[in-house]
């Protein structure tokens, strides 16, 4: 089992190979889409290869001549990696209407590559309105058909009915995976259980649904580290960089429940496999969210994450801030007024997915665990 | 008699205090060279000649600062903000906030009982607010940083320096010095300069009193004045401002140790 896990780290470590031997072994086409929300299941049943595109650590040189130095790291490591050439095996693109960064990074993108295949996926923000039910209908299906002019494969339902079994199991199995990381956080180390979930953004969903379940049951009796002092909660985009992940085992803090982007929002609300395709598709956005990039006029975020704590029994949450994501810094300010209002302990932890120095990082999650009484001192 | 000490290894400085028996301060020592350039060593040696002991007579060491990681010469680590609150508590018990305005960066740290840590804010990577932003402009004034305490002292306006960014900060410094304005008047903007952005940051706290200020930047009156208006609240300078963070560490030195006894 072991080499099970150390093969979905090796992906998680190194995607384009993987990603470059999955298109060589089958010949299908790879499709890469930014985050946060898309329909991989409709992807998937062109018969193409979904790639999550989250960005990454590498230097930022060539990208800086297009998006300026205060837009988000994620969208600056995206374009920095189609510019030097990694995503050369990325057959098409999808942008989703998430953010300004990714709505212009979008632009940019097609000025900079007007032959690579692209599809924007622009969104209604009033997800509430009928209206929404129909235009999402038809931005599915313009979608579908895009990809069926790539792949050159026709979506039926049967395909689609698979893809949405196949993909619902995917959560389902990631949810027993954050359960495990709650019930038994000694199993995994943090970085360990970072790359798990990063590995599943690169993998036919099938075959990481095979690796995960044969791997589950063993981690229940894994023990790689000692009970953590503290239980935390996670809130923002995603967990990076890793080595925040590797401090707090070292501090002996757990994440034991997340509500980040990269992480339980992406898994939310299965499909409902008794509705009819693909209004089913279109079902499951509408339930989407709490989320920092959706309307939510019920403002649910602060509820969830006290919910989060009130279930995982958490000391604490750190709010983990991807600098400069405009839609995340707007929520916090109301997450830490509720918070504070429940007498839950918030840490404001500002990153960025290139930094390097991680003293500071570190001073504040010591200094957390202190206020806390799970550090020095208590 | 139980001897600890406590090491502070900031960015800029190092700083060594050696506590008696968790209330008497026998020795504290502030030297250039934090993390880089045998600062600890050097501030230790002195502290221990200082207060006339042998290393050995230590009974416990505790570092703190960012170079807390790399000193391996302590028993133990704790967060900096941890050891300020301690170090705060025991200078003044009724202190409820520090504000410690270090060499790279400031800290905005709630007490509650005990001197426990409540809460903290801390600046983002960047130099505003901080003693390397005054060194800079006490570098493009021609000064010492040491006098410009007593330069701003003159003043009798404050020259207004709006831009954030230490790097823009120096450049408008510069231009108001090629206009001819008073090098006093500059220096009073730059100490609001530094006060703006950290009562900026310690207002997401709630304020209480009493509020000591701490660290290298808390010896020039000027910038703790400015702090004072701009916050409407009195200031208190504690009798070791730099070394709060290395008596904190010292005293939970003597609180690990004496749990050992």
């Amino acid at each position: 089992m072991e080499s099970v896990l150390q093969s979905l780290l090796e992906v998680a470590a190194n995607p384009s190979s993987e990603v470059s031997r999955w298109r060589q072994r089958t010949g299908g086409k790879v499709v890469g889409w930014l985050p946060i929300y898309v329909p991989e299941e409709i992807i998937h049943a062109a018969g193409a290869l979904p790639v999550s595109l989250w960005g990454g650590r590498t230097e930022i040189v060539r990208a800086d001549a297009h998006l300026q130095g205060f837009a988000c790291s994620v969208v600056r490591a995206v374009l920095e990696y189609g510019l030097k050439g990694t995503y050369n095996m990325v057959d098409g693109f999808i942008f989703p209407s998430t953010c300004d960064h990714i709505q212009n990074t979008s632009d940019i993108w097609a000025s900079l590559f007007p032959d690579r295949p692209k599809f924007d996926l622009v969104y209604p923000a009033n997800r509430q309105s009928k209206a929404a039910v129909v235009y999402l209908e038809q931005l599915f299906a313009d979608l579908e058909q895009w990809l069926e002019e790539l792949t050159g494969q026709k979506v039926t339902s049967e395909k689609l009915r698979e893809s949405v079994k196949i993909y619902n199991c995917y959560r389902a199995l990631l949810a027993d995976l954050f359960s495990l990381r709650s019930r038994k956080p000694e199993s995994l180390s943090g970085p360990e259980m970072g790359q798990i979930v990063k590995s599943s953004l690169f993998l036919e969903k099938a075959e990481f649904n095979r690796h995960l379940s044969d791997l589950l049951p063993w981690l229940e009796h894994r023990k790689v580290k000692p009970a953590p002092k503290a239980r935390l909660v996670l809130t923002g985009i995603m967990a990076e960089p890793q080595e925040i992940l590797a401090i707090l085992d070292e501090l002996g803090g757990a994440i034991v429940a997340d509500d980040l982007a990269l992480g339980a929002r992406i898994l939310r609300a299965p499909v409902r496999e008794e509705l009819p395709l693909p209004a089913a598709l279109v079902d499951r956005h509408l339930r989407l969210g709490p989320c920092s990039t959706l309307y939510d006029w019920r403002k649910g975020r602060g509820a969830h994450v006290q919910h989060l704590v009130a279930e995982h029994a958490a000391d604490g949450v750190i709010f983990i801030n991807m600098k400069f994501c405009e839609a995340e810094e707007f929520d916090y300010p109301v997450l830490k007024a509720e918070l504070e209002e429940a007498g839950i302990p918030l840490l404001f932890l500002e990153v960025e997915q290139q930094m390097a120095a991680m003293g500071q990082i570190r001073t504040r999650l010591q200094a957390f665990l202190e206020v806390l009484g799970k550090g020095a001192g208590s | 008699m139980i001897l600890t000490m406590g090491v502070d290894l900031g960015s800029i400085t190092a700083k060594c205090v050696i506590l008696q028996d968790g209330h008497q301060v026998l020795a504290e020592r502030v030297v250039k060279g934090g993390m880089i350039g045998g600062g600890a060593e050097k501030a230790v040696a002195e502290a221990l000649t200082a207060a006339g002991v042998a290393q050995e007579e230590i009974a416990n060491a505790v570092a703190t600062g960012y170079g807390r990681v790399i000193y391996a010469a302590a028993n133990e680590e704790m967060s900096e903000i941890g050891c300020h609150g301690k170090g705060a508590f025991f200078q003044e018990p009724a202190a409820r906030i520090v504000i410690d305005i270090g060499g790279q960066d400031f800290k905005v740290i709630k007490l509650g009982a005990g001197g426990r840590v409540v809460n903290f804010v801390m600046n983002e990577k960047c130099a505003a607010g901080t003693g390397r932003f005054l060194e800079v402009m006490a570098q493009a004034l021609g000064h010492p940083v040491s006098e410009l305490a007593q330069i701003g002292s003159r003043a009798t306006e404050k020259v207004a320096i709006s831009s954030t960014c230490t790097v823009f900060a120096e450049s408008e410094v510069i231009s108001h010095l090629a206009a001819d304005k008073k090098v006093a008047d500059i220096v009073a903007g730059i100490h609001e300069s530094i006060a703006r952005r950290i009562a900026g940051l310690a207002q997401r706290l709630t304020l209480e009193d009493k509020i000591l200020v701490t660290g290298g930047v808390a010896q020039n009156q000027g910038v703790v004045a400015a702090l004072a208006e701009r916050l409407g609240r009195e200031m208190f300078v504690p009798r070791f401002p730099q070394s709060n963070g290395a008596l904190g560490a010292a005293l939970y030195a003597f609180e690990k140790s004496s749990l050992v006894r």
